[in-house]
């Protein structure tokens, strides 16, 4: 960030802390609670924004003076102060519950994006640094580049070793480099041989027999040499290969990130007859863990002052080379991301599963839950290398091309309605797993209502009940004691409505009984869908209808259960016993009559 | 000879007139295309000037906060932590100030200047009288702008359902368009224009409310630019009073 923006973002941080402690330390126009209600603030916002219908202000003030031709005003003209003052304090707590609400979607997504984002970038890492993949592509081309590295290698270590003759050498580099085909190597003829000789007794003159003796070792004649430096080829080539090929092979075909230590100075030498000599390396210098060295395949711009190499080297003049002054050699390289996390974070990013971010109310959970997932090892382990990769990392892919807008990827639009969960919209699109700590919340909320109220109706059925069969013996006997001894040998009418209201009471029982099996079922159906931890937030929703329905169930019941309940506790039992007892004591041939 | 050269280099430079008046003349037709943003959906009133958008309402107050958090877990993590460290992660008051500095960013509005209304130099009775008939008529025509407005958007963002808001979008779009065509007196003129931008920036920050689901903190922004809004129009209600009483109708 420069220096300009933080100063900008400085002052406006300042702003904001100040204006946000004047903000809070005036009365809120709207409800605080608006965001924090069982019901994701739904209810609140609704009531707050359900604003009656405002006066049109400029029709208010201008009725009656422009004339006739103005038309009657299809809205509330009131033109007091108070109404406008009204309007605009209903408006303001609307939107402030709308804020309120929009800045817990824009939080939940946030931390969803957040996720989008490091798995974009992680992604994006791996499939190309610099135009580098870190994916094997081309096997072909790996284990090509490696033996041209090994090349490389074995080039400079032959230039930097004490040859007896730095002709041979750079002959020798020539011929490493362009490899005489396997049929030329075994068609060698005499001629060769003695012309091979001849060119050896050039210098038999100067070395005579001890240097004649000396030419036998291997190490000291052009073939010797060769045959030498062909070895070293092959063993450095099928060590880097067979490194590289066990490398990717442990690691799913990706390749490891890898950093530099130590970066190598080579040298151009110039040799005492004035004829230049083989490069060689005429220097070192750590990275010492600087972001800007550390990327093997970046050399530094410059050699740094304080490792200015000799200008003497093996006897010969030598200079820094104009062009690939630094390698840094394959020793000198660690590797810092084994490619196999790389795979595992990769499989990981795809098949990550949301639901324990979805449920994380707070950011800390939720970035607990992405760092200690096995996105976490390979941030812990490649936000060097992230760093150093992208220096706009988190704004745009690291392959240089422009995101893929955030609104129209396929796994965007799966999760369009994410966030509005804590709302209990019904529109969002359903999740595979996960629900929402908020509906779970609710669900509970209503069965722990329903609950109470299903005791309610055990209590209820059960004073019902002992009222019912209380009444019940008592009538019976005085119907049975009227039936007997009234004229008309019939129930008195008073006695006769009186049974017809006790006889509800079974009937009540039995819907009482019947809907608190359902109710049952529902609470059991409910509580089961949030104690599933694989449960959709369709499901809960499912839940939470059950739950609100049974809980609504068991209110009528509980309704019902009280009116008659209230029927039977108004018949008057004193007057019932009186009455069976003036019935019981009538002796024939008296009739006993029925009360008025 | 000299005739016929003449004639036909009249004739090339008449082509080359003609295709440079047809290429000039494509061009203005696109500018036109443009403009005829049909409101339904969500067209800016502003293009009916053929102005275009700022690009910056294009950027993502959303994903700038997820980068700039992003960079400060880069920036607390420079040189990664190793496997044996935990990463060290941004304070949760740094997530707060960065969402609060977020939200402060004021919606970009492409306001309306004098060029863009008829301002008649008479100040006469009639003139003002006609004005706000013309105005009272306007605001009368968009009653459910009155009616419906919070309903509307609040309905909008706990369900999701932008049928009502893209037709309250329309019709506010509508209503910016009618309020231009107003011809006003110049004594009149900075209220007519100060209406007239109250009504673009409600639309813009209405639209701005679309983005609850890609850009869910410019939605937030969007409301307390709206709530901001309710201050400007109570102010423009007193200065609409002071000169209606000035007008002396």
């Amino acid at each position: 960030m420069r220096p300009s923006t933080q100063k900008i973002i400085a002052s406006l941080l300042s702003v904001i802390i100040l204006s946000n402690a004047l903000y809070f330390a005036l009365p809120d126009r709207a409800s605080a609670a608006a965001a924090t209600s069982a019901d994701g603030g739904a209810t609140e916002v609704y009531k707050q924004c359900g604003i009656e219908r405002a006066a049109n202000w400029v029709a208010a003030k201008v009725a009656g003076l422009i004339g006739d031709a103005v038309p009657k005003p299809p809205v509330a003209v009131n033109s007091g102060e108070s109404s406008w003052k009204k309007f605009f304090d209903d408006a303001w707590g609307c939107l402030k519950a709308l804020w309120n609400v929009l800045l817990k979607i824009a939080f939940n997504k946030f931390k969803k994006r957040l996720l989008d984002r490091l798995t974009d970038d992680v992604v994006g890492w791996i499939s190309g640094v610099n135009g580098k993949p870190q994916f094997v592509g081309n096997f072909g081309d790996v284990l090509k580049s490696t033996a041209d590295a090994a090349l490389g290698d074995t080039i400079q270590a032959l230039g930097a070793g004490k040859l007896c003759n730095t002709k041979l050498s750079v002959e020798l580099r020539l011929n490493l480099q362009n490899p005489p085909p396997f049929s030329e190597n075994v068609s060698c003829t005499l001629s060769d041989v003695v012309g091979n000789i001849s060119a050896f007794a050039d210098n038999f003159k100067n070395g005579g027999w001890i240097g004649y003796q000396e030419l036998n070792g291997l190490q000291n004649n052009k073939y010797g040499l060769q045959l030498l430096a062909f070895d070293e080829l092959d063993n450095k080539t099928t060590q880097k290969t067979d490194a590289a090929k066990t490398e990717a092979a442990g690691s799913n075909g990706f390749l490891s990130t890898k950093l530099c230590k130590k970066w190598s100075i080579i040298g151009h030498q110039t040799l005492a007859d004035g004829t230049a000599g083989p490069d060689i390396v005429i220097g070192t210098f750590p990275s010492a863990n600087n972001n800007s060295l550390i990327d093997p395949n970046k050399p530094p711009a410059k050699i740094p002052s304080t490792y200015a190499p000799s200008s003497v080297c093996n006897g010969a003049t030598c200079v820094p080379n104009t062009t690939n002054a630094m390698v840094c050699k394959a020793e000198d390289q660690v590797i810092t991301t084994p490619g196999q996390t790389l795979a595992t974070v990769l499989g990981n990013s795809f098949e990550h599963d949301p639901k324990a971010l979805i449920n994380a109310d707070d950011l800390t959970p939720y970035l607990s839950a992405i760092f200690d997932a096995a996105i976490n090892r390979l941030a812990k382990e490649g936000v060097r290398g992230l760093s150093r990769a992208s220096t706009d990392l988190f704004s745009q892919s690291s392959r240089g091309l422009d995101p893929t807008p955030y609104s129209t990827s396929t796994r965007d639009r799966l999760y369009a309605g994410y966030g509005n969960s804590l709302l209990g919209v019904t529109t969002q699109t359903p999740l595979a797993t996960g629900a929402s700590s908020d509906m779970i919340a609710q669900v509970n909320a209503a069965l722990a209502t329903t609950t109470q109220e299903i005791a309610a109706i055990k209590t209820e059925m059960q004073k019902l009940q002992t009222l019912y069969m209380g009444l019940l013996a008592t009538t019976t006997q005085l119907s049975a004691c009227e039936t007997q001894k009234t004229a008309a040998g019939t129930t008195c009418s008073t006695t006769s409505a009186t049974l017809t209201t006790i006889n509800t009471a079974p009937a009540a029982l039995s819907t009482a009984n019947t809907s608190l099996n359902s109710i049952n079922t529902s609470v059991t159906d409910a509580t089961s869908i949030i104690n599933d931890p694989t449960s959709s937030p369709t499901d809960l929703l499912k839940a939470l209808g059950e739950a609100l329905s049974a809980g609504s169930d068991a209110k009528t019941t509980l309704s019902n259960l009280l009116t008659v309940e209230a029927n039977l506790s108004a018949i008057d039992t004193k007057s019932l016993n009186t009455q069976y007892l003036s019935c019981s004591a009538i002796l024939p041939p008296t009739k006993y009559s029925c009360p008025q | 000879m000299r005739k016929r050269t003449i004639v036909a280099t009249s004739i090339l430079l008449t082509g080359a007139g003609l295709a440079f008046w047809i290429m000039s003349g494509s061009q203005t037709n696109a500018g036109n295309i443009d403009i005829s943003v049909s409101p339904a959906n969500g067209g800016d009133a502003r293009f009916y000037n053929g102005s275009s958008t700022d690009p910056s309402a294009q950027e993502n107050i959303t994903d700038d906060v997820v980068r700039e958090y992003g960079g400060e877990i880069l920036k607390l993590n420079p040189q990664g932590q190793g496997l044996d460290k935990p990463l060290t992660l941004p304070s949760d008051d740094t997530l707060n100030s960065i969402i609060s500095n977020a939200t402060q960013k004021q919606i970009p509005v492409s306001e309306f200047s004098d060029k863009d209304i008829t301002i008649t130099n008479t100040t006469s009775k009639d003139a003002v009288r006609a004005y706000l008939k013309a105005l009272n008529s306007a605001e009368q025509e968009n009653t459910v702008l009155y009616s419906n407005y919070y309903p509307t958007i609040s309905s909008y963002i706990m369900t999701g359902d932008s049928q009502d808001i893209d037709a309250l979008i329309a019709e506010i779009s509508t209503h910016v368009n009618v309020l231009l065509s107003i011809p006003v007196p110049s004594s009149w003129k900075d209220f007519h224009l100060n209406l007239i931008n109250l009504w673009q920036r409600k639309l813009v920050y209405t639209k701005a409310l679309l983005t609850k689901e890609d850009d869910p903190i410019r939605s937030a922004s969007a409301t307390q630019s709206l709530q901001a809004l309710l201050d400007q129009e109570s102010n423009l209600q007193t200065t609409f009073s002071i000169l209606l009483k000035n007008a002396n109708l």
